[in-house]
């Protein structure tokens, strides 16, 4: 299954370009660049398959809580490191908790963190990528030092300087997280609002008056959409992956709040008496990241192909 | 050539500069400060007190500080640490070693997996193989490694200890002897070494192999397509030296590019790889110091680390420019 949507969408990479879009299939010509990128998405299976599990997790996280009964979350020391069964469906932890639970109440944790940090990276990352691009000379020269600079250090090793120094607080975290992901997505805009800058309708803009700031705002954002798209999905996934890594080293948003990370920070210490507490929440992120970035991929097919290969 | 490394080299003085300042300014910014940790001591006389402010220069004024730190640094002097009182390149110098032990292994493991597995899924595009990469490739992209490394653990060492009674491979650090790391352990003990490298380095490994054989199947893909190809198999040349000797050579450009500029990626993945598996390498001395707020042996650890980026990139290129002849440097 997973492999036929992905040569599915291999095969639709090959396909025409956009603006020749449609042709030979119910696509018509009338419709906008937008509808006609949705429509080449709900072709791309896999991303459709991801985006439902995706919202089959982000319910069950925010509703399933209320569905379990609250005593399953209260701590019981007669029930430790129960393995998987009923009613523990993933079994106990170390103070007798269901771990489905916690993975549930964790799943709001992390996906609110991830999505956040990703606000941060976008605000970040569109205002410099679309300054340097649009503006050029001495301030894309500034602001591309200063990416090259925020590349040049390895993420994790700030995000742990950032969250020792100034305490695993989410609003720290989040910002730590979204202030080291947004050089990627800040050249991607970069390159795109390079090209966009260079179009007709950008010069007649110029030519009947508009300022900077308009032409930005009405001609050069809503054309470079589509990466900026891509980029926020594939930073989602991203900034649960960091989330997550700072959790496990013990640096996430403590006790007893806690995320899919800080469960396996927990579970890490109880490997050898129990095996399944880690399982569960590892295996959380790697579904919920692996569909986010099949999404990611179809929207990058679906947007135009060739413009912003990796 | 050696005008254009003259001028590289310049060029990344100001990128230097930048990282320095804000990393500094992260540092400074911070509610917590080393002295903190230094003058929690009982019975501490306001004389002691501040002679210890003044010992380690915390008296003055932040911009001083941080000029002093550029100072010693031009002098190359990354720094002491408050604690231990050993210089950065000491700590580092102990440490590092261990660390490009286990980078080493696990790059070259990528290289020799992710080199093949990236030419077959590209001559046979759409394949059932090629499909299995590409989801690979997508896992690989997705997996969080240090859970990937817990669930090593739980299969090769707490199952087989479990039911046979003995580790399939161990768990941590890199010797069974208390103690020994470095260098000398690869000609002392290779055998007990490489055992103990197996974990951590495909941990590594993993991701990196999944990012290199999908992108060696795109520059094989695009290579493939080229006139050049077509010339070499009219030419009447066997497939395998088409692939290899006209397509891989050409498809090898890019990938020198991203190897260069992989070089952080390495070491955020080797600091999570060596808190799994409690390997003694340079990421672990990081998140020691980070524990301490030991700011000296922190920052001279990232303008190091910053250094090693801003050179392999300019070792990329020049190796660009030695596999790719049309290349000139000015």
């Amino acid at each position: 299954m997973i492999s036929q949507g992905l040569e599915e969408s291999e095969k639709q990479t090959g396909a025409a370009p956009v603006e020749q879009g449609g042709g030979a299939d119910d696509l018509g010509q009338d419709r906008g660049y937008y509808r006609l990128a949705f429509a080449r998405l709900r072709r791309h299976r896999l991303a459709v398959a991801s985006f439902f599990v995706l919202v089959f997790i982000g319910l069950a996280s925010l509703v399933g809580p209320w569905l379990l009964p609250g005593s399953m979350d209260a701590p019981n020391l007669y029930q430790r490191f129960q393995g998987p069964g009923f009613p523990h469906l993933m079994g106990t932890d170390e103070l007798g908790r269901d771990i489905l639970y916690r993975i549930l109440t964790g799943g709001r944790v992390s996906i609110a963190v991830g999505l956040l940090a990703t606000v941060v990276t976008l605000c970040a990352g569109v205002s410099i990528g679309v300054l340097s691009g649009y503006f050029g000379g001495w301030i894309d020269m500034l602001l591309m030092r200063l990416t090259d600079a925020v590349l040049s250090v390895p993420s994790i090793f700030v995000l742990i300087l950032i969250a020792t120094g100034f305490g695993a607080k989410p609003q720290v975290l989040i910002l730590a997280i979204g202030l080291t992901l947004w050089p990627d997505s800040a050249r991607i805009i970069r390159s795109v609002v390079l090209s966009v800058r260079e179009k007709d309708f950008v010069e007649a803009a110029r030519s009947v008056g508009s300022g900077h700031l308009r032409i930005i705002i009405s001609h050069i954002l809503p054309n470079s959409l589509g990466p900026i798209v891509v980029a926020a999905t594939l930073s989602i996934g991203s900034a649960i992956l960091a989330e997550s890594t700072l959790s496990y080293l013990g640096l996430g948003i403590g006790p007893p709040i806690s995320s899919w990370g800080s469960t396996l920070f927990h579970a890490q210490e109880f490997i050898w008496q129990a095996p399944y507490y880690a399982l569960f929440p590892g295996t959380m992120i790697l579904v919920t990241v692996l569909c986010i970035n099949f999404i990611g991929d179809g929207l990058r097919d679906a947007f135009d192909p060739r413009s912003f290969e990796r | 050539m050696i005008q254009y490394l003259v001028r590289r080299t310049l060029q990344s003085v100001p990128l230097l500069l930048i990282i320095s300042v804000l990393l500094f300014a992260i540092l400074q910014l911070q509610p917590e400060h080393p002295w903190d940790l230094l003058l929690h001591r009982p019975n501490l006389t306001p004389a002691a007190r501040d002679h210890i402010l003044r010992y380690y220069g915390f008296d003055k004024p932040v911009p001083y500080q941080y000029l002093l730190w550029i100072w010693n640094l031009v002098h190359l002097d990354f720094g002491t640490s408050y604690f231990s009182h050993q210089s950065t390149l000491d700590l580092v110098g102990q440490r590092l070693p261990n660390t490009v032990i286990l980078m080493g292994t696990a790059y070259s493991l990528t290289l020799v997996l992710a080199i093949p597995i990236g030419i077959i899924a590209a001559v046979k595009q759409y394949s059932k193989f090629d499909n299995a990469v590409t989801t690979f490739a997508f896992v690989g992209y997705s997996l969080p490694n240090f859970w990937f490394g817990l669930m090593l653990i739980i299969a090769l060492a707490v199952f087989p200890y479990e039911h046979f009674g003995f580790k399939i491979f161990p768990t941590s650090g890199m010797s069974s002897e208390f103690g020994p790391t470095g260098y000398s352990l690869i000609w002392t003990q290779p055998v007990d070494l490489a055992w103990h490298l197996v974990l951590p380095s495909l941990v590594l490994a993993v991701q990196f192999i999944a990012a290199y054989s999908r992108f060696i199947r795109g520059a094989m893909l695009e290579v493939l397509n080229q006139d050049y190809i077509r010339t070499a198999r009219a030419k009447g040349l066997g497939e395998r030296t088409v692939i290899i000797r006209h397509a891989f050579r050409n498809a090898l450009l890019p990938l020198i590019t991203l190897m260069g500029l992989d070089i952080p990626r390495l070491f955020v993945g080797a600091l999570i790889t060596e808190q799994v598996f409690a390997w003694p390498g340079m990421g672990r001395l990081f998140w020691e110091s980070a524990q301490r707020l030991d700011y000296q042996v922190l920052m001279g650890i990232l303008i190091l680390l910053a250094l090693f980026v801003v050179v392999g990139n300019l070792i990329a290129d020049l190796a660009y420019g030695w596999a790719d002849p049309r290349i000139q440097y000015r």
